[in-house]
């Protein structure tokens, strides 16, 4: 009896014991999400309805993540005995699996308190808790994005952006190790940015290294961090506004690409709005010349380089790629007339000044004309009228 | 003689219409269409040419968006510029016509009736200032006056101008032929600031001169109906007027009354053009801030 009474207690304790302890180590504890799991349970054992959600395991949740094979023991260490200590044990940092990650993190702007206002971003700001995911798994560009943009929501890219959804922010910015945009060393500076492009694009890069814009980028001696204001030469993000990234078919890219490109060709986009070309590019025409058309856009030279789309071989080819039927002569149109400039182009000097003449000469005379009708015909009135006359 | 006076409203729609009968023919019909397709095709080419002179404006993209585009708008402005070319030929073909079957020719180059400008112009705008400024009586004017013959010339040196350099600008392959490249660069000053004369000039001067003037006010539609009240040749004519009554020239025909329904739509269709042409006026002044 004394046998069977001990034998049925070691087995009942072993039992519970088997439904509480063993399981703690085990795949997805399942006597922890006993309680855990049950938000009626929690409810009533919390007074703060807020710590009883905190509190709250989703077993589905937990499985399907990427941390579904390990017990909750592995990350929570110190909860093995029932009742557990509410608080006063340490829960096991990330960083014991993921070194490098946490390295990185740690030389991050996301790390940085100071600028973060004592908060900083922990892992699971972006990774989530009890549902981590792996990134490239169930983590999608388009996931990282919304979890960027909970924060950084002006910087979320526009409906218009080419890359939205397809890559995520991560893939310029980096992700554990994300520094300033304006920053150090880290991935975002002005010559890095450039890589991250060319992971993609590497025909466009290769164009770009080698023309104007970019010699004038590896003569560049700027100050590395870059300090903002400070004019750098054009990098891909010069010309192709980031996180609103519209394709180069897109109707407002060659319009705002020509303002960019105004920015620092001042007199050259001045003299080209005063032409058709411009004008109706900034009017919605998309098959209007635009900078890029005559000069091109990853391979511009100076017109006198040999290379250059505008050059005297190549420019009368180049006005064919719209203008198919022109022949020799066409090619002296002046797509940036300055009207006040007679010894670049005279004749536009002179009609300029005749027209304007012309227009102040008109207008003057005859404006004059009518307004002195008009007090004519004021006086008039009013004499008749104090004469008492017709009317 | 002493006939009571009509009965008319206080104001009348058509200073045309004003004072005494009767009636007389000023305009023939084949006039009167060539100044309706006038205005048409002149609003047409101004409205959609003018966003491309004001890019900056804030208004420029909803006019184009009105005409569906800036390629669509382009194509609707040539459209009107072939219309204005056929009414042009039209016209000349026209007056070759009459010119031929008149019995007195030389009529149509010189004279009363002629609206070739003369040394008479020069001195009824002289006179015009002279009685501006209460120095003198107001010219007395013939069949068309000097300002009558400037809008007509006028519209003669902007056809050419804005026509000839409008089609170096469609087809800049064929001229560049014979022209040098700068021959666009040109054309495109010549193109858009004659435009500009001509809109600022049409719904300013001609505008007020012809309409808006207190003597005149509201509008003037003798060029819609072709016909005016002998008071009104009076006042705007009266040397004409006076030539008929000197047994010097043959008075021109006496014309019926024009009909309600035509009066009508003859102030409606001008006042919504001058309506128009004065919000023109009004978006190239918001366009000067810019």
């Amino acid at each position: 009896m004394n046998h069977f009474y001990s034998i049925t207690l070691l087995v009942g304790v072993s039992v519970w014991m088997g439904g509480v302890i063993p399981a703690f180590g085990q795949k997805s504890g399942d006597s922890c999400v006993r309680c855990h799991g049950d938000m009626e349970l929690l409810r009533q054992n919390f007074d703060d309805p807020a710590a009883a959600a905190a509190a709250w395991v989703s077993d589905e949740l937990f499985e399907a993540s990427s941390h579904g094979d390990l017990g909750c023991a592995d990350c929570h260490s110190g909860f093995d005995q029932h009742p557990h200590p509410s608080t006063g044990r340490e829960t096991q940092r990330c960083a014991s699996c993921h070194e490098d990650e946490a390295t990185g993190h740690a030389s991050s702007i996301h790390a940085d308190l100071e600028l973060m206002n004592q908060a900083g971003e922990t892992c699971s700001s972006c990774h989530g808790v009890h549902d981590v995911a792996v990134v490239d798994y169930e983590f999608s560009p388009a996931d990282l994005d919304d979890r960027c943009a909970r924060c950084h929501e002006a910087e979320s890219p526009t409906t218009a952006d080419r890359h939205q959804s397809e890559i995520g922010c991560s893939h310029c910015h980096g992700s554990h190790d994300i520094g300033r945009l304006q920053g150090d060393t880290r991935e975002t500076n002005v010559r890095n940015i450039l890589e991250r492009c060319r992971d993609c694009h590497e025909e466009q890069w290769d164009a770009h290294a080698n023309d104007i814009h970019g010699q004038a980028l590896a003569d560049w001696e700027g100050p590395t961090p870059v300090t903002t204001g400070e004019s750098v030469p054009p990098t891909c993000t010069t010309c192709h506004q980031p996180h609103d990234m519209k394709s180069v078919e897109h109707a407002e890219f060659a319009s705002w690409m020509t303002t960019r490109c105004g920015e620092c060709h001042e007199d050259a986009a001045q003299s080209a709005t005063d032409t058709y070309h411009i004008r109706a590019r900034f009017l919605g025409s998309d098959v209007a010349a635009s900078c890029a058309d005559c000069h091109g856009s990853h391979g511009i030279f100076p017109s006198d380089d040999p290379l250059s789309l505008m050059s005297d071989a190549n420019r009368l080819e180049t006005c064919r790629t719209c203008h198919a039927k022109a022949e020799a002569g066409f090619e002296l149109y002046q797509p940036h007339p300055d009207p006040r400039d007679r010894a670049k182009n005279p004749y536009v000097f002179y009609s300029f000044w005749f027209m304007n003449l012309l227009l102040a000469g008109v207008l003057g005379v005859f404006l004059l004309h009518t307004l002195a009708w008009w007090i004519r015909i004021g006086l008039d009135l009013r004499a008749q009228s104090r004469e008492g006359g017709p009317r | 003689m002493n006939a009571p006076p009509p009965v008319r409203p206080v104001i009348q729609m058509d200073a045309a219409q004003r004072g005494r009968g009767p009636y007389i023919w000023r305009f023939r019909g084949f006039h009167r269409f060539t100044h309706l397709m006038a205005i048409l095709t002149f609003y047409t080419l101004a409205l959609t040419g003018i966003p491309l002179r004001f890019t900056c404006a804030p208004w420029s993209d909803f006019l184009v968006h009105m005409f569906g585009g800036v390629e669509r708008a382009g194509l609707i402005h040539r459209g009107a510029a072939v219309v204005t070319i056929a009414y042009t030929s039209a016209h000349l073909g026209y007056l070759a016509w009459r010119v031929i079957r008149a019995p007195r020719k030389r009529d149509y180059f010189w004279g009363g009736d002629s609206l070739i400008p003369q040394p008479r112009d020069v001195l009824d705008f002289l006179r015009q200032w002279r009685w501006f400024f209460g120095r003198g009586p107001r010219p007395r004017f013939l069949r068309y006056s000097y300002l009558e013959k400037l809008d007509y010339w006028g519209e003669a040196w902007g056809f050419f101008v804005i026509g000839g350099s409008g089609l170096l600008l469609w087809f800049p392959e064929f001229f560049a032929h014979r022209l040098p490249g700068w021959a666009f660069n040109v054309a495109t000053i010549f193109h858009s600031y004659e435009a500009l004369i001509a809109i600022c000039f049409l719904f300013t001067v001609h505008f007020f001169n012809v309409h808006l003037r207190p003597d005149k006010f509201p509008m003037d539609a003798v060029m819609f109906t072709g016909r005016a009240t002998l008071d009104y040749m009076e006042e705007e004519h009266p040397d004409m007027v006076a030539d008929w009554e000197a047994g010097k020239k043959v008075r021109d025909a006496e014309a019926p009354a024009p009909g309600r329904i035509a009066t009508i739509v003859a102030a409606v269709f001008g006042y919504m053009a001058l309506g128009v042409g004065i919000a023109i006026i009004g978006m190239i002044a918001w366009a000067l801030t810019c």
